[in-house]
C-alpha cells in the first residue's frame, strides 16, 4: 500500500512529532509509515485522514499486488 | 535490572563450585544450602529477565505491538535452530552438550534462549529504527 502521508504532512509544514502527538503514537510509529515499514490500521488511517482533513483515498492507495 | 547478572553470576559460580570451599568451612554440610543458592540465584535471574521482556516503551503504540510480535516470530524460529543443532550436536558427539548435567543445562538454556532472542531482536529493532528516524530528522 502506498501512501502520501510524508508530502500531505510537509505540506502543512507539520513535523513527524507533531502528527504523532495529535494520533497518539510514537514518532518512530510516523517514520515507519512514511517509509513503507509498516502499514497502518484501519483506526490509524482514519485519524491520519482527520488529521489533515482528507478522505483516506487521498492518502492511502492499493498497489497492484495488494 | 540489576537481579539478571546478579543472579546469572551467583548462579553460574555455584554451578562451576566456586561457593563449596568457601560455604564447607564456615558450615559443614552444605547441601541444601547449595541448592537454595542455585535456586534462589536461578529464579532471581528469571524473575529479572522476565521484567525485561514485560516492561512497556514509554509509548506504546501499534507498532511497538507489531515490532513485539516480529520479535516473538524471529525468537521461535530461532529457538527451533538451537534446538536442531543441539540435537545434532549430541546425535553426532554422542554425549549431551555439557557434562553430567547436560540434558538439563540444554532445556534451561532452550527456555532461556527464547526470552534472549526475543529481548535482543526487539531492542535492536526498535533501536535501529529509532536511529533511521532520527538521521531523516537531521
Amino acid at each position: 500500500m502506498k501512501n502520501s502521508v510524508k508530502e500531505k504532512r510537509l505540506k502543512i509544514n507539520m513535523t513527524q512529532q507533531e502528527l504523532a502527538d495529535e494520533i497518539a503514537v510514537s514518532r518512530q510509529t510516523i517514520f515507519a509509515i512514511e517509509t513503507g515499514k509498516y502499514i497502518p490500521s484501519a483506526i490509524l488511517v482514519l485519524k491520519i485522514a482527520k488529521t489533515f482533513k482528507k478522505k483516506v483515498e487521498d492518502i492511502f492507495n492499493l498497489e497492484k499486488g495488494d | 535490572m540489576i537481579l539478571i547478572p546478579f543472579g546469572l553470576i551467583i548462579w553460574c559460580l555455584t554451578q562451576l563450585g566456586y561457593f563449596n570451599n568457601i560455604l564447607k568451612n564456615q558450615i559443614g554440610n552444605t547441601t541444601n544450602l547449595y541448592s537454595a543458592v542455585l535456586i534462589i540465584s536461578f529464579f532471581s535471574f528469571l524473575i529479572g529477565l522476565y521484567f525485561l521482556v514485560f516492561v512497556k516503551e514509554k509509548q506504546e503504540d501499534e507498532f511497538i505491538a507489531h515490532i513485539r510480535l516480529l520479535s516473538f516470530q524471529r525468537a521461535t524460529f530461532l529457538q527451533f535452530v538451537y534446538f536442531l543443532f543441539a540435537f545434532i550436536y549430541m546425535l553426532i558427539f554422542k554425549k549431551e552438550p555439557s557434562g553430567d548435567a547436560g540434558l538439563e543445562m540444554f532445556l534451561i538454556l532452550s527456555i532461556l534462549s527464547f526470552w534472549l532472542f526475543y529481548v535482543l531482536y526487539f531492542n535492536i529493532s526498535l533501536f535501529l529504527i529509532k536511529k533511521k528516524a532520527n538521521e531523516e530528522q537531521r
